[in-house]
């Protein structure tokens, strides 16, 4: 029972940080239906801001987050300006593909940079695992599963409350009539991609303090399985975001340790079919959805 | 007309005068070809090599030679091709009349030149190839490195030396480095009496091994095998601690670059690997080594490879010295399989398949994340 317990744990974790970086493809798309490929990638900025800003300056840890933070805002932003934004009114495709062209420039950026050798994450929270009944959690998995969860009521609230989680709502409803009612597109689009970064950004703190090995590709596979988590919950959904995650996270680490590693992505990708077989819109899409 | 009998007899004397040369050379000099990648992104290693031979040959000529006779080592570029490896073996065998090879460093280019070598049943030692079929079938090949399963047998018995009786694993199904230490590890295990009491295997590429460490946690093993490279060694040491899992980790070569990809460097103090060779071992031979080596280079013998030059080099003319005077190429084989000698590397003797029967350097790390000597593992 510990044994299962300590394995769900687990999963939460992997699926804590997979929903967190879920939720920036989600949000892009529902605002303007792009699948922003480089999201990964700003996990790896982040990871790298992190390695410059304590080997080379050496700052301490809250700070560092602070910035990294900052960091990959400023890269979200700047990758909307430049390369999403003169594609707005061009065929979706277009947009697509420049994603991806942004995501390989990124990484091709890092590997010149930094070389393919791998760099240790500068930090690490040596604290011991907390125990509760026979339970060992990790000081890093709490960390992590508590951090996520803050932000995804934070980020709800926002969506719900504020007045630019409004604007949000009304652009990804009708862009036009958004725009014709008053709403600033072009600064709400912004707003988006601000907030889906700084989650990477956080995303980026959270995965590099579990898995303390930065490289140039450290953010594909996160960023893939990200993708599809959002796909499974129902693209452009905030909640379907997070569900998705969860439950990919959960599936992975159930199968690596009951049934065989080999099979981990089999059955994460499995789901996925079968989900979308059925519910082709992704586990909460409605037919009249809700976006953003 | 006469101009140009003048301008035969010339060439007929310079031709002359230079096959009289090196029949002349070739009686004072026993001469070693040397193969190696000394260009290119892989030079690190084929100089290595290079440096760890030449040092032999120098402190063996200062010593007066095989049998009175100076020893030349003749060096040939691959740039890390088997084209170019083929040519220069060639060159060296059929131009330059070398006794043996010592050579060549990357193990594909080693592969073509060791089928023409086979050909020609010249000597031939390789101080770095580990593929397992490059010596197979091939009297006149040998290597003076270890094969990656040998170094999983060695942690094996290193585990049973430390008086461990139940073990977990953890391999990567993905690459070849790791299934073969995982089987040779798990095969040992059994024939000295070790548990293995679980195994776990993760995929190529995979960052996240927590769910295979809490299952090995629950078994409660006193030490895990991780067959793995450094950086993938790193996450696991990590994640280890994470999750609270307390016990010592076993390794194999792969991880002496752990280092570089570790955050937390304490977590170091509780793995345990095998290496080719360290600058601290404890045996004199070892010692003289590192110092002419630091001495001569200005350098210490980081890269393993050298000391397997060296010992290459060491096996290559004792054999010859034991060959005779003429130093054919059966003479010299029969004597190299025959070989006891005491290398930098520890005590060399060959097996059936002319892969050495050597010790392994067993190491750990300080809390900073230095390596430590712990001791030699003999076969």
């Amino acid at each position: 029972m510990t044994l299962f317990l300590n394995q769900l744990i687990n999963g939460l974790h992997v699926g804590s940080i997979y929903a967190l970086i879920a939720l920036g493809y989600t949000m892009v798309y529902g605002i303007v239906r792009l699948i922003n490929f480089a999201h990964g990638d700003i996990l790896m900025v982040g990871a790298y801001t992190a390695v410059v800003l304590t080997t080379m300056l050496g700052l301490p840890f809250p700070v560092v987050v602070v910035l990294v933070i900052l960091v990959c805002v400023l890269f979200g932003v700047l990758i909307e300006r430049i390369a999403y934004k003169p594609l707005r009114s061009s065929p979706r495709i277009s947009s697509l593909i420049t994603a991806i062209g942004v995501s390989m420039l990124l990484q091709n950026l890092a590997l010149l940079i930094f070389t393919p050798t791998p760099k240790p994450y500068p930090f690490s929270l040596n604290i011991p695992p907390l125990s509760i009944g026979g339970l060992q959690i990790g000081f890093t998995t709490v960390l992590t599963i508590v951090v996520s969860a803050a932000l995804m009521i934070l980020l709800q609230v926002l969506v719900a409350k504020s007045r630019a989680g409004k604007s949000m709502r009304a652009v990804s409803e009708d862009y036009d009539a958004a725009q014709l009612m008053g709403i600033n597109v072009n600064t709400t689009i912004t707003f988006t991609f601000a907030i889906g970064c700084a989650l990477a950004g956080i995303g980026s703190v959270l995965y590099g303090l579990a898995y303390p090995t930065v490289s140039p590709t450290l953010g594909s596979l996160p960023g893939l399985k990200a993708f599809i988590a959002a796909v499974l919950g129902g693209i452009g959904i905030i909640p379907g975001a997070m569900l998705g995650g969860l439950i990919m996270g959960l599936a992975e680490s159930l199968t690596k340790a009951y049934i065989s590693s080999r099979l981990s992505d089999a059955v994460v990708y499995g789901i996925l079919i079968v989900v979308l077989l059925f519910k082709p819109s992704g586990l909460l899409g409605r037919r009249t959805r809700e976006k953003v | 007309m006469k101009k140009r009998a003048w301008v035969s007899l010339v060439l007929a004397l310079i031709l002359g005068l230079s096959t009289l040369s090196t029949i002349v050379m070739a009686e004072d000099t026993v001469k070693i070809g040397g193969i190696g990648v000394l260009s290119g992104p892989y030079a690190v290693y084929g100089l290595a090599v290079q440096k760890g031979v030449n040092l032999y040959i120098e402190e063996l000529n200062a010593a007066g030679g095989i049998n009175g006779k100076k020893v030349e080592v003749l060096w040939e570029d691959t740039r890390g091709e088997a084209n170019d490896g083929v040519l220069a073996f060639n060159k060296l065998v059929q131009n330059d009349k070398v006794v043996g090879i010592i050579g060549p460093v990357l193990t594909g280019v080693t592969r073509a030149v060791a089928e023409y070598a086979a050909d020609e049943n010249i000597p031939m030692i390789t101080p770095s190839a580990t593929a397992y079929d490059i010596t197979t079938d091939r009297a006149n090949v040998f290597r003076t490195c270890f094969l990656d399963p040998f170094q999983a047998v060695q942690m094996a018995r290193y585990a049973k030396d430390e008086g461990l009786t139940k073990v977990g694993v953890i391999y990567d199904n993905g690459t070849e480095y790791s299934k073969g230490l995982y089987e040779a590890f798990v095969q040992e295990c059994a024939a000295v009496g070790i548990e293995v009491v679980a195994t776990e295997s993760a995929a190529y590429g995979d960052v996240d091994f927590k769910s295979q460490l809490t299952n090995l946690k629950n078994t409660a093993p006193e030490a895990v095998f991780l067959p793995y490279y450094g950086a993938e060694a790193a996450l696991m040491l990590t994640q280890a601690n994470d999750i609270g899992f307390e016990t010592r980790f076993l390794g194999a070569d792969g991880i002496a670059d752990v280092v570089d990809s570790i955050g937390n460097k304490q977590l170091l103090t509780k793995m345990t690997y095998s290496d080719h060779f360290s600058t601290q071992a404890d045996s004199q031979m070892a010692k003289d080594f590192v110092a002419a080596f630091q001495a001569k280079y200005d350098e210490e013998p980081s890269v393993s490879f050298s000391a397997t030059g060296y010992d290459a080099a060491v096996v290559l003319c004792d054999a010859l010295a034991k060959a005779g005077p003429e130093m054919k190429f059966e003479d010299t084989i029969a004597a190299i399989k025959a070989t006891d000698v005491e290398g930098v590397s520890g005590k060399i003797t060959f097996d059936d398949h002319n892969d050495p029967i050597k010790s392994a350097f067993i190491m750990t790390f300080d809390e900073n994340g230095n390596k430590l000597f712990v001791k030699m593992q003999n076969p």
